[in-house]
């Protein structure tokens, strides 16, 4: 057995010359490279939280020092330090909600309510007044609030809105679904950047000038409309799949239009367009950083605030390398799951 | 500073929306919103080596940020009170002229154009900015006179180049453009010896001087090209400009005076003995008391402005001076007092 899997992958490493050729080069390189890299982040690496003379020394790897000393900043940015704990918990609590979802497998009523809740729970702890504690001006929602707030949430209202464009393009009347397709078409056409700018420099121009929008809110809501547009795309090639026999069937036991979406329609249209779905979620939650070039702080922007300190400017790599890897855990985890959901219900579809 | 240049059209735009509801300027509204409010809101740049960024624990400090510090010393008596805003776009003056801040410490260069436009003012300089050059010190030039046939790394279509061509077309000196857009590129360009000077503007030469592997090796040449007065910005109540205009003119004069935060305390303790000048600043019966009387604002508010933020040259060789990590060395620039040669002129408090 043992002696059949080597010479298998034998054969696939080594077959002909040019992938021998191949390996070898990746071998050489990772020989080359590994030790260094290795000895970069772990052994020459600067770990006790010292000053930045320790980092600057001869022959001194990674400076993780700078992330001790700044771990604060980087997560929470300027929100008063004291208060911590509330964009601490926050962010918890969102992280929890969508764990117990995700484990419940994201049945319908219960997923609303409970990001709902937590929606509300996350800006209340963020702005202090709803729980009477002292009031935190959006100007100060930084870091990994600001990404559960916008990632997560401008994601949760994206993809039941996104489902509405989705269906108002299909099954409505025609102006509906003229504006529905406009809405989608243009949101689609255009950057993502474009979009956010609109949001936080023209539309407060546009609105009565007692109104003052908020950046964070903007942000927010600019979001959302984006999001929900791909997300009604998605939709909409999972929906054409299903086709028009399934509709018939439904119609034909009497079912109306709401039961026949949520009992025939949208349950195989969701399987079907997941792997787009989970596309435009990851995609998504990375977009987030973009909010930096309105003036919104996420992660990206309290890291840039961390290495813009005179005397640590010089550890931007290592910043950047943790935030990167905190990017790609959560990422991972998302293709993971919705991996594991894809399994699941093809496994039904085959049943 | 160059990059502000870009958003002069939202900021007029915005200009033309305010212009259009103000109310002629009174004196003294925005000074009585922030003394209603208990707190002076003050915008900063977010991330700014040296001129504004959030220490360890999250709170805002450098050059900028000390005159959102004054402020607030001078009219609430405690520095703490100033509410600190870090800006991520360059929009605060849109922010301003929309209502969202009183003032603004942020390195905006103060311009005609700008200066006309309805809905903010430009108080007083606190930095003189420019053009400058970094060399490497091996390359044992004293001044850009000496820089004839040298390779110049600057910024791709800024004003940064025609600033260049002018200055060395003046002096008939020959010299190449590097010109790379990207500031990490520019910078490794220039340290791997690519190019033999790198412009840009002062400032924020000195912070990029840090980035090299070994910054010692580099220096600053003293000439600068262009003009760059970095200017507090504040809505415009004749008020609240007064309160920023003196409380930075009792910086000045303290360091004239040689009064700091460290010897204020023994110098008020010994008021009598000291030169006239200081009576009539921190005295009972002087002129800070008559002008707190007259704008509304703390008593001592001279006292308070150089006890918890300090003079200016302290202020200067704290965040920015050649004893922080910035190092700038203020010795053959503009940013020192006019007795010692430069363009900071301590007005008379009395």
């Amino acid at each position: 057995m043992i002696v059949d899997a080597l010479s298998r992958s034998g054969r696939r490493l080594l077959g002909d010359p040019l992938t021998a050729a191949t390996t070898l080069l990746f071998v050489a390189l990772a020989v080359w490279l590994g030790p260094r890299l290795v000895d970069w982040l772990f052994f020459s690496a600067v770990w006790r939280p010292a000053g930045p003379e320790a980092c600057a020394a001869e022959g001194a790897g990674a400076c993780w020092a700078f992330l001790m000393e700044k771990w604060a900043l980087i997560l929470f940015g300027a929100f008063p330090h004291d208060l911590m704990w509330r964009p601490a918990l926050g962010t918890t609590l969102v992280l929890v909600a969508l764990g117990w979802l995700a484990w419940r497998r994201w049945p319908l009523q219960e997923s609303a309510v409970v990001m709902l809740g937590a929606f509300i729970a996350l800006v209340a702890l963020l702005d202090g007044r709803p729980l009477g504690l002292e009031q935190v001006a959006t100007v100060r929602w930084h870091g990994v609030a600001i990404v559960a707030l916008l990632g997560v949430f401008g994601l949760a209202a994206g993809i039941p809105i996104g489902v509405a464009l989705a269906l108002a393009r299909r099954d409505g009347p025609p102006l509906v679904r003229v504006l529905a397709t406009t809405l989608i078409e243009t949101l689609r056409a255009t950057p993502l950047v474009t979009v956010l700018f609109f949001g936080v420099f023209v539309l407060p121009l546009l609105a009565p000038p007692s109104w003052s929008i908020d950046a964070v809110v903007a942000t927010l809501i600019m979001l959302v409309v984006f999001h929900a547009a791909y997300v009604a795309e998605d939709m909409r090639g999972g929906l054409r799949a299903v086709g028009d026999g399934q509709r018939e069937a439904g119609d034909a036991l009497g079912l109306g239009y709401l039961k026949r979406l949520r009992l025939v329609e949208l349950p195989q249209a969701v399987s079907v367009a997941l792997p787009a779905l989970t596309n435009t979620i990851i995609g998504g939650f990375k977009d987030t950083s973009l909010v930096a070039l309105v003036g919104v702080f996420d992660l990206i922007a309290t890291t840039r605030m961390a290495y813009s300190d005179a005397a640590w400017q010089r550890y931007a790599l290592e910043a950047l390398l943790a935030v990167g890897a905190l990017y790609l855990l959560v990422c991972w985890l998302i293709a993971r799951h919705c991996r594991t959901l894809e399994e699941e219900l093809s496994y039904w579809r085959k049943r | 500073m160059l990059r502000h240049l870009y958003i002069g059209a939202p900021v007029a735009l915005a200009a033309a929306a305010f212009a259009a509801t103000s109310q002629p300027a009174a004196a003294g509204p925005v000074l009585d919103e922030i003394l209603e409010k208990g707190a002076v809101t003050c915008l900063v740049n977010s991330n700014s080596p040296g001129f504004s960024t959030p220490d360890s624990g999250g709170r805002y400090a450098g050059f900028n940020v000390a005159f959102c510090r004054m402020a607030a010393a001078a009219i609430f008596g405690d520095a703490d009170k100033a509410d600190i805003r870090g800006i991520g776009f360059s929009d605060s003056m849109k922010t301003i002229v929309a209502d969202g801040a009183h003032m603004a410490s942020r390195s905006i260069t103060r311009t005609g154009t700008r200066d006309t436009d309805p809905g903010m003012a430009f108080v007083v300089t606190t930095f003189y900015d420019g053009q400058g050059f970094m060399v490497p010190k091996k390359l044992g030039v004293a001044s850009a006179q000496e820089l004839d046939g040298a390779t110049v790394c600057a910024e791709e279509g800024s004003t940064t180049l025609l600033n260049i061509a002018d200055w060395f077309g003046d002096r008939n000196m020959n010299y190449k453009v590097e010109n790379i857009a990207d500031k990490t590129a520019r910078l490794q360009a220039f340290f791997s010896g690519k190019c033999d000077v790198m412009s840009s503007d002062f400032s924020a030469l000195a912070a990029d001087r840090l980035l090299a592997p070994e910054p010692a090796a580099y220096t600053l040449l003293p000439d600068v090209i262009s003009a760059e007065p970095l200017t507090l910005l504040a809505q415009p109540d004749q008020a609240l400009e007064s309160v920023l205009f003196w409380s930075f003119q009792v910086m000045l004069n303290a360091e004239a005076l040689g009064v700091t935060s460290e010897n204020i305390d023994a110098v008020l303790a010994d008021l009598e003995n000291q030169p006239a000048a200081v009576r009539r600043m921190f005295g009972a019966d002087s002129a800070m008391g008559d002008m707190a009387k007259k704008l509304g604002i703390a008593d001592d508010w001279a006292i308070a402005v150089i006890r918890q933020v300090g003079n200016y040259g302290e202020v200067f060789e704290r965040t920015i001076g050649s004893a922080s990590p910035m190092g700038l060395e203020r010795a053959g620039t503009a940013n020192r007092l006019w007795t010692e040669g430069g363009l900071l002129y301590a007005h008379p408090i009395r």
